[in-house]
């Protein structure tokens, strides 16, 4: 279907027909998550005291949960756009380094000065407005609708798009980990909570260990996310992927600046996922 | 490829459809768990709740103009529910996972309808004092 020699001629060509696929596959996607959402995964923790293997669980549980909103959407556009401009698995590699790593640190310094990077809610409602507006560019860009008419194309600013673009121009082994290990910080409510239980347990060792086993628990659908993207990007279901991916990333990002809108107040809740 | 499109979009509004109808906002069903979670207590009105994967009751029917307090549960909590916001008296709180966390509500802010969420907006609640 594509030739990679052609990829300049290709990008000038909307291909409206990739939608026949790529529309009812992302409906069914969201078909799918809305439905794990019903079946009340939260449930399924019953231990009120979190072993190491509870942490893995809710790990799992998270990243099939709201908090691939966040996470997730990032980690699909990120990986999706790299992918779209020939990246190679480096970053991505790094990228979940990164995560592993920050979580297994930053997990530990909490425990062992026992207090949390506490966001106010304001700061997690502009936080949640600017990822969603981030990933919502990211996702249209990945639609590939608006490259023939290039001065119409959404560009994210010069300065930002440097450090979030780059990560696959120039395989910088620094930048992916550093945005791996700052998913710490971003708005997830199993994230935190984990972060709370870890106030409570104490010591270096136990928060760090707590904290990786928890990341570890995501990094399968994350990594799926992202080494999926590299594998079908270099298959002939490239054009349809991407647009699927792009109109998933849109969702969520539309998602999350629904829901942070609603906890700001400007709008009541519409979704109760 | 015109039969492609229209079937296309057909599968795609039936699956948009569906998932509409899985998350639209049916607080009215869940009114009901509302009625036998509020009990006076030296005047003081208590209104118990829990949270796990959303907030339970969705809706309560409380009285205005009595000093309340809410008894928020959380049993093996670890989901976007444990960090709830409630804006109009300025709360916000991560929940231990497991424990009863009190939160008050004095007479005068006990009126109109406060709306409690959790600070990702996924869930909320609302308790109507009238």
């Amino acid at each position: 279907m594509s030739n990679p020699e052609l990829l300049s001629e290709e990008d000038k060509i909307i291909k409206w027909g990739e939608f026949v696929y790529a529309l009812p596959i992302s409906a069914l996607v969201i078909l799918g998550f809305v439905l794990i959402q019903k079946a009340g995964l939260a449930n399924f923790i019953n231990s009120s005291d979190v072993s190491y293997g509870t942490a893995f669980v809710i790990g799992l549980i998270a990243s099939v949960s709201t908090c691939l909103a966040v996470v997730g959407g990032i980690v699909l556009s990120l990986s999706a756009n790299s992918a779209k401009r020939g990246g190679t698995w480096r970053p991505q590699v790094l990228f979940h380094i990164g995560r592993l790593v920050g979580f297994f640190v930053l997990g530990g310094i909490i425990g062992l000065i026992g207090s949390t990077f506490h966001f106010s809610i304001i700061a997690n409602i502009v936080l949640g407005i600017i990822v969603g507006i981030v990933m919502l560019i990211l996702g249209i860009n990945l639609l590939d609708v608006f490259s023939p008419i290039r001065k119409f194309q959404v560009r994210l600013p010069k300065c930002f798009s440097r450090y979030v673009l780059n990560i696959s121009e120039r395989n910088y082994y620094f930048t992916p980990a550093l945005f791996g290990a700052g998913t710490f910080f971003l708005p997830c409510g199993f994230t935190q909570s984990m972060q709370v239980y870890v106030l409570t347990a104490g010591g270096f060792i136990e928060g760090a260990i707590t904290m990786f086993v928890f990341a570890l628990g995501t990094f399968p659908v994350l990594a799926l996310l992202s080494f999926g993207s590299l594998n079908i990007a270099n298959s002939s279901w490239r054009g349809t992927f991407f647009k699927i991916a792009g109109i998933l990333v849109i969702a969520l990002a539309l998602l999350n600046i629904t829901n942070s809108l609603v906890v700001a107040g400007v709008i009541t809740p519409i979704f109760n996922l | 490829m015109n039969k492609q499109i229209i079937l296309s979009l057909l599968i795609t509004v039936a699956l948009i459809g569906g998932a509409v109808f899985f998350t639209r906002d049916n607080s009215r069903e869940s009114n009901l768990d509302g009625i036998a979670s509020i009990e006076m207590v030296n005047g003081k009105q208590i209104i118990n709740m829990s949270a796990k994967g959303g907030y339970s009751p969705r809706i309560v029917n409380a009285k205005a103009g009595v000093d309340t307090i809410i008894k928020m549960k959380t049993e093996g909590t670890f989901d976007c529910s444990a960090s709830l916001v409630i804006p109009e008296i300025s709360y916000q709180k991560l929940l231990s996972p497991t424990g009863v966390e009190e939160i008050l509500i004095s007479k005068d802010k006990a009126k109109g309808t406060m709306q409690g969420l959790c600070s990702m907006g996924m869930y909320n609640f609302q308790i109507r004092f009238n």
